[in-house]
């Protein structure tokens, strides 16, 4: 027989052992041994202090009393968790890259570092969760009354929960507070809520395999039997089962406890890929044995009997005495897991928001000792946990376990279901404001209060019967479960629409009516851009020295963490020892370090006062000012980037081309000149072999062809000469010989170089005697090659009898033009386009020596001169034009 | 022709993660939809009589069902989790 003393001492023993696993977990976290409790199971399982021992006892009674209603309270979760990717990892997000340590620091923290709302949803937090912790109480002593009914020496319940109470703040105490950094996993915790976790799960899968296959003839017969017992109405798919789905949908979210577990203490987003279908999957499994228990409860226990225990009664009944021993820690499990997370997030949120404000503001004048604020931190926060504890007590003695269980539960749902407004928009509403929070908290606080949570007492709290039943001051538009005349029969139902419609109206119609201020616009910006491009801020390191901040570092992080930190600042801004500079960045790191302990309001103030600054800098302002600035920059910028590699991708096609064409050039080019090479090459073969092998050839034809190879070797010669000429005046390796020389002497030197080849031919040349005036700075040999190439082009394709070519010349300061015309037969205009190219043989087909290469390189040579020489269209004969620069040397000159 | 391959998987591979990213906005609207609507009646075939049993294996065959499409979901997605 399972005695109180036995039930007593399997609760030591097992508290004992979380103990030590907690202590265990501590110590491999600081061995850095953290592969297992890093693993994405223990965050799923820690999760899972969702369920309490409002479920595991609870959901049996809601089940026999209430049908299918309870799995409302699953089926929000776990829509919840399936559409993760959505809100869950945002806030994920936003929890890690803000350094968020409660739900409080996570309102303020969006709307402007407002210490205000980090105070009033601390307060609803506590009022709301005070409730939950002394159902908690209240379950637990029920289920240790259960193994005291037949002992007259037990502890009375108040005793038991007392000690209950003193032994889960004693547990907290030693594991919650080892760390003030809220942000830092309390590994310990975590650890012996996951054991937790499984414990109730196997206790209830037992307690539900034994009921269906033990008990019963397996599940055929429950379902049959569940058809007469259970309640007629399904309770499934009405006004209340939304409401209860929607309330367990924010609650998952909103409850401090669980923000903690799912945001404050995850380690990384991935975890809450695998918890997005292991934690339905739990909850599913949870669920699984409600039914068949509820069932045969109803079935074999007397009647009368307590449903939200038949986890324990059924097994007890049957005289299964380990089961129920089971079953217990499961309930005790559930309840202990869940006082803890909750007294560990309330605490965190009191002494951040509450406390130490407060003695900021007390102590802001003097300069107090090194680490006080630890200490003060972690001292408000073990009294904070101990105070948590005794109102839940006080709460728990004070209502007496009146009301069924699981309606405090869904009170307290409701009540901490304000703030969801707020948060939710808050991640998606740039334009949410920290007034409209506020109103929109306020607002659906009162309603709370004043339509579910004071008539919860029934007329013994604040309401007296008359006003419940008549309204407030007797105006039957305020009844508190009838506002407006609005008869809704379920008070719940009543209460949540009511709270949420005006909550939510609140909010929105203050956000558009007040304009944020420059902080709430920067937050807004961090929160709903946290997967976008994050803004850079700016703030400028003023009179702010690193001294004052190490000392305040000191104070918030200890001393080996802070010494740690600017080290390896200083370190990182290439310091080998000494203080880091107080840069604008390492001010904003030291921010988010210290709101990882004291939270983003407290945060902000404190760097604010040593660093001088309480309001946003210009930078900061431009920064937020405009997004849409920033947006249509970044599109611009998007759209010059796409022109630019348009623009490349035309070049790079050009380029192509003319690399394609050159090498065709090339290949032409190759051609031809081995086609020139061999005309001569071939007739001095052939004529040589006549001399040599014709022993009796005559002396007349002997000159006759040794003078025909003597001619075409110097023909190759000359063409081999020009072709090395051009080559090394197109690789640009010409050596200019630059000297002054008078251009009329220049020209008169080309024309007797020129008549030279024609003696027999009379020629005309006139020259104005503007040219004997001027004076060039230039490689003077190669301009006469130019002017050579072109007088004796225009003698040699001249047809009249006396040739003509006439010189003009014009000046501007940057460069000298003369003209060269002919009275010859000019140049066809489809020549026009090729005279200057290599090899050019002219379609009018005047016979010459050459073989096309002269006017390239005349053309070469002037571009190595800086000028250029051009075909002039005229209508009599060919005109050439010559554009000589004239550098500052050669107008000295003058 | 390379670039064009290399261009097709990239924007493939964009399409795939977006159609991931809109079936984990659709699954809690489906589940919504499944759970919270009367829909549930086009199921059990609600006569007038209890349709607990009905209900009951609905609701939990449902919650099997997104249970199952949030498994592969998560392993589809982690990736892209894991990038970041």
């Amino acid at each position: 027989m399972l005695t109180f003393n036995i039930v007593a001492g399997i609760c030591l023993a097992y508290v004992a052992i979380l103990f030590g696993v907690a202590a265990l977990a501590e110590q491999w976290a600081q061995k850095n041994k953290m592969t297992f409790l890093k693993s994405p199971i223990v965050y799923t399982l820690s999760i899972s202090v969702y369920c309490t021992a409002w479920t595991f006892y609870g959901a049996v009674g809601s089940a026999a009393r209430n049908g299918l209603e309870f799995l409302a309270i699953y089926v929000g979760p776990t829509l919840v968790f399936v559409g993760w990717w959505w809100l869950l990892r945002k806030l994920v997000r936003i929890g890690r890259t803000q350094r968020i340590t409660s739900i409080a620091d996570l309102i303020s923290s969006r709307y402007g570092k407002s210490n205000l709302l980090a105070v009033v949803v601390t307060l609803l937090a506590v009022i709301g969760t005070t409730p939950y912790i002394a159902l908690q109480l209240q379950s637990l002593t029920l289920s240790f009354a259960v193994f005291t009914e037949n002992n007259a020496n037990a502890p009375s319940p108040a005793i038991t929960a007392l000690l209950i109470a003193i032994g889960l703040a004693a547990f907290t105490v030693v594991f919650g507070t080892r760390n003030l950094d809220a942000n830092e996993r309390h590994h310990g915790v975590v650890t012996a809520i996951a054991l937790e976790a499984v414990v109730k799960l196997i206790a209830l899968l037992a307690v539900g395999i034994f009921v269906v296959w033990f008990v019963a003839d397996g599940p055929k017969d429950i379902l049959q039997n569940a058809e007469e017992i259970m309640p007629k109405d399904t309770g499934v798919f009405n006004s209340r089962w939304v409401t209860l789905t929607f309330l367990s949908a924010t609650a998952i979210i909103c409850l401090p406890r669980m923000f903690q577990v799912v945001v404050v203490e995850n380690d990384a987003e991935s975890h809450l890929a695998t918890a997005s279908w292991a934690f339905p999957l739990y909850l599913f499994l949870m669920c699984l044995f409600v039914v068949p228990i509820a069932v045969v409860g109803q079935e074999i226990l007397p009647e009368g009997s307590n449903p939200d225990l038949f986890v324990l009664t059924v097994p007890l009944a049957m005289g299964q005495e380990s089961i129920a021993a089971l079953a217990f820690l499961g309930g005790f499990s559930s309840a202990t897991s869940m006082v803890i997370v909750a007294a560990i997030a309330l605490s965190t949120m009191v002494s951040n928001h509450i406390v130490l404000p407060l003695w900021l503001y007390r102590t802001h004048a003097r300069n107090p000792e090194s680490d006080d604020v630890r200490s003060i931190l972690l001292r408000s926060r073990r009294i904070s946990i101990a105070g948590i504890l005794a109102l839940g007590y006080f709460y728990y003695r004070f209502t007496g376990g009146t009301s069924a269980l699981a309606s405090i539960g869904l009170i307290a749902f409701l009540g901490i279901a304000q703030v969801l407004p707020a948060l939710f928009f808050g991640l998606f509403w740039k334009n949410a404001s920290r007034s409209g929070a506020l109103a929109g908290i306020l607002v659906g606080f009162t309603i709370w209060a004043y339509t579910l949570f004071l008539p919860s007492f029934g007329d013994s709290f604040l309401l007296s019967k008359d006003t419940i039943e008549n309204g407030l001051f007797g105006l039957s538009a305020l009844r508190p479960q009838a506002l407006l005349g609005v008869e809704i029969e379920d008070p719940l139902v009543h209460a949540v629409f009511w709270s949420m419609c005006l909550n939510l109206f609140a909010f929105v119609s203050v956000s558009l009516f007040t304009s944020p201020k420059p902080l709430e616009n920067l937050q807004a910006l961090e929160f709903t851009n946290v997967f976008g491009r994050t803004s850079q801020r700016h703030m400028p390191s003023q009179i702010t020295t690193s001294d004052d901040l190490f000392i305040l570092a000191q104070r918030i992080l200890g001393r080996t963490e802070a010494g740690r930190l600017f080290e390896a600042k200083a370190k990182e801004q290439g310091k080998p020892s000494g203080l880091p500079d107080p840069t604008s960045e390492f001010i904003i790191t030291l921010e988010r370090e210290f709101a990882g302990s004291v939270g983003a309001a407290t945060a902000h103030a404190m760097v604010g006062q040593i660093s001088g600054r309480d309001t946003v800098s210009v930078e900061e302002l431009i920064a937020v000012a405009d997004e849409t600035a920033q947006v249509m920059e970044y599109s611009a910028r998007l759209e010059k980037q796409s022109k630019e590699l348009a623009a490349t991708a035309k070049q790079l096609r050009r380029a192509n081309n003319k690399l394609t064409k050159l090498s065709q050039q090339k290949d032409d080019f190759l051609s031809q000149v081995s086609h020139e090479l061999r005309t001569p090459m071939t007739s001095i073969r052939s004529f040589s072999a006549i001399l040599m092998n014709d022993g009796e050839i005559d002396r007349k034809q002997f000159a006759h062809f040794s003078s025909i190879i003597n001619d075409e070797s110097q023909r190759l010669t000359r063409i081999l000469d020009d072709i090395l000429d051009l080559s090394f005046l197109e690789s640009g390796k010409v050596k200019l010989n630059l000297e002054n020389r008078n251009l009329g002497k220049l020209i008169e030197q080309s024309i007797t170089a020129s008549q030279t080849a024609f003696d027999t031919k009379e020629i005309k040349v006139n020259i104005p005697t503007a040219f004997q005036k001027i004076t060039l700075f230039t490689d003077a040999d190669r301009l006469a090659q130019v002017f050579i190439n072109l007088i004796t082009n225009a003698i040699k394709y001249n047809d009249k009898d006396v040739p003509v070519i006439d010189f003009s010349v014009a000046e501007t300061v940057k460069a000298l033009t003369v003209t060269i015309s002919d009275n010859g037969p000019g140049v066809s205009e489809a020549d026009q386009e090729i005279i200057f190219e290599k090899f050019s043989k002219l379609s009018s087909g005047a016979s010459s020596s050459g073989v096309g290469l002269g006017l390239s390189i005349c053309a070469e040579i002037m571009r190595n001169l800086g000028g250029d020489v051009v075909f002039t269209p005229s209508k009599t004969g060919a005109m050439f034009t010559v554009t000589i620069p004239r550098t500052s040397k050669s107008r000295d000159a003058r | 022709m390379s670039e064009d391959t290399s261009f097709d998987n990239v924007d493939k591979r964009n399409r795939s993660n977006r159609k991931k990213r809109e079936i984990a906005l659709i699954l809690p609207i489906i589940g919504t939809f499944l759970l919270l609507t009367p829909i549930v009646k086009v199921f059990t075939k609600d006569d007038g009589n209890s349709s607990l049993i009905t209900t009951l294996l609905f609701i939990f065959g449902v919650w099997a069902l997104l249970i199952a499409a949030a498994y592969f979901l998560s392993r589809a997605l982690a990736p892209e989790i894991r990038e970041k």
